[in-house]
């Protein structure tokens, strides 16, 4: 809040490098303090540490803003929720679970040219001058989160998302970028078709990157007509290479949601389109089976074990699932068959952490068929 | 957990009947109602709410944390509960998704480095060490003990900064384990 002030300038766009370095006063503070979170932010170990995946996704936001090369600074946050926001000293960050839904670089595209807009257009600035009673309040909710104060005023409303009005300039602005970098117009709805689906399909509130955004259904539409009379691009969009380079956040991204219980985002992703799995790592029924069990509804345990099998035809050497079918045997009684799976879990996996409550299991099983 | 431990402090603060305790020879059996434990002499000790809290410099460079959860209330983050006939591991897993949940982006910096199964006061339980950055970068350690019984989790908890603390106070929260006694 001290940072707004009663600046009534025009804000103005910022349109080269040499423009983002030539700062007013205010814009100067903006800058320190984003600078501060970027900093906070890779303190906590917050960020995805892939320069070959970060580079490359630098090099989409680089095509589509050439004259601000060398500002734009398009990081990876490693958090598996659905966001990407701006700061304003051109600081881009992208959240790996929103990088692994996406299906192209054009739709990557999509998302970049929108945050790059917010940031070209200044609008943490004029957020900040326009700021409400409710910004106000969702900035003191995000207070007491530990980041440091000035950073997470900055943040505070790049992460959440901005007003109405300044979605849509950043969707429009955004929208001609991608249209002149000879993206496929198509594409652009795709992502946002993709991410309504797991958006409903999951109940959960509207994700930050569309908190305050016009509702997806709206966004679908506009970004739908925009592509109508945009007509087809010439330039053809290489999905398979996208997916290649992008597979190593999607495999990590299933153990993340893994370890955080989210089994219904996993069921979700995994269940039913075996053609769209292909992005994923070879043994990923172990995940979805995972996901069945922890569900642990009527049936479930039957799924997960008829996963866990199909992992193992699919990657015999991916230990991890013949430790969770010889537990889910174990429990279910059936003693011999999960003595196997254990003892070859502890052949190829002799490095895990976990080795020694699997050498515990075998113990008892021993001492269950002697007695 | 986290949470556990904010509403400790906030506990303490709101609480004229609680105050820091230093821990001599005479009072260095502690009675926590359902156990009972042999804290290190010279520290200072708190509790509330089935919470005892014991450091020597102040809670951000070492403390040692008893908590007795109720098996509903142990895993709410990921709304999943605790149960005596769990088996260590599966506790183990749970207790690491929330607290991954309890943080921003699924606590990123969280990593695990050992899991192992023990027994504390004949009862198996399990063992987890690991390692986080604070808010502004700091490098913690953690190691927490965990079994399930009738009456809750228990979790016994030490962690400190990697840097000169950790290591000089581990084998304080080792003899607190060795003298963690269940009550009958």
């Amino acid at each position: 809040m001290l940072l707004v002030g009663c600046n009534t300038s025009p804000v103005r766009s910022l349109t080269s490098a040499a423009d983002a370095k030539a700062q007013t006063d205010e814009e100067d503070r903006i800058w320190f303090a984003s600078k501060k979170f970027d900093i906070s932010l890779e303190q906590q170990g917050a960020m995805y540490d892939d320069v070959e995946l970060t580079d490359y996704v630098q090099s989409v936001g680089n095509r589509l803003y050439p004259e601000l090369k060398g500002v734009l600074r398009i990081q990876l946050v490693n958090s598996p929720d659905l966001n990407a926001f701006a700061l304003g000293n051109g600081s881009i960050y992208l959240n790996t679970g929103l990088l692994a839904r996406l299906d192209s670089e054009a739709q990557l595209a999509t998302i970049l040219s929108h945050e790059i807009a917010h940031f070209t257009e200044q609008h943490n600035i004029k957020q900040r001058r326009n700021v409400n009673a409710a910004s106000t309040a969702a900035i003191g909710i995000t207070l007491i989160s530990g980041i440091p104060l000035s950073g997470h005023l900055i943040a505070a409303g790049a992460i959440s998302g901005y007003s109405q009005s300044l979605e849509r300039e950043a969707d429009e602005l955004g929208y001609k970028r991608y249209v002149a970098a000879q993206y496929d117009p198509r594409e652009s709805v795709k992502v946002f078709e993709h991410l309504l689906a797991e958006v409903k399909a999951l109940e959960i509130d509207q994700p930050f990157l569309f908190s305050s955004h016009p509702r997806l259904e709206e966004r679908i539409a506009s970004f739908r007509k925009l592509s109508e009379t945009t007509g087809k691009s010439k330039k053809l969009d290489a999905e398979g290479a996208f997916l290649e380079r992008t597979y190593i956040v999607r495999r990590d991204l299933l153990q993340r949601y893994l370890e955080l219980h989210q089994y219904r985002t996993l069921i979700l992703l995994l269940d039913g389109d075996e053609f769209k799995n292909k992005r994923y790592p070879e043994y990923w029924p172990f995940y979805l089976g995972e996901a069945f069990r922890q569900r642990d509804e009527e049936g479930d345990l039957e799924l997960a074990e008829s996963n866990y099998r199909r992992a193992i035809d699919r990657a015999p050497d991916f230990a991890p699932s013949y430790r969770q079918l010889g537990l889910l045997l174990m429990k279910a009684d059936r003693n011999g068959e999960a003595l196997e799976n254990f003892d070859y879990y502890l052949t190829i996996a002799s490095g895990a952490v976990d080795t020694a409550y699997v050498s515990g299991y075998v113990r008892t099983l021993k001492l269950r068929s002697n007695n | 957990m986290l949470r556990n431990f904010v509403v400790l402090l906030c506990a303490l603060l709101l609480s004229s009947c609680n105050s820091w305790q230093r821990i001599d020879k005479k009072n260095a059996e502690i009675d926590g109602g359902t156990y009972e434990l042999l804290a290190p002499v010279g520290w200072v000790q708190i509790k509330a709410n089935n919470h005892l809290l014991i450091t020597k410099d102040g809670p951000g460079l070492q403390k040692i944390q008893v908590s007795v959860l109720q098996h509903d209330k142990a895993f709410e983050k990921i709304e999943k509960k605790s149960s005596p006939d769990m088996l260590p591991a599966e506790l183990a897993d749970l207790y690491i998704a929330e607290l991954r949940k309890e943080r921003e982006n699924g606590f990123p910096s969280l990593e695990v480095v050992a899991n192992r199964p023990v027994s504390i006061s004949d009862t198996k339980g399990f063992e987890l060490v690991m390692t986080y950055k604070s808010s502004n970068g700091l490098l913690y350690k953690r190691s927490v003990t965990g079994f399930a019984k009738e009456s809750g989790l228990f979790l016994i908890d030490y962690q400190a900064p990697v840097l000169h603390y950790y290591p000089i106070d581990h084998a304080k929260y080792e003899n607190l384990l060795k003298s963690f006694k269940l009550k009958t």
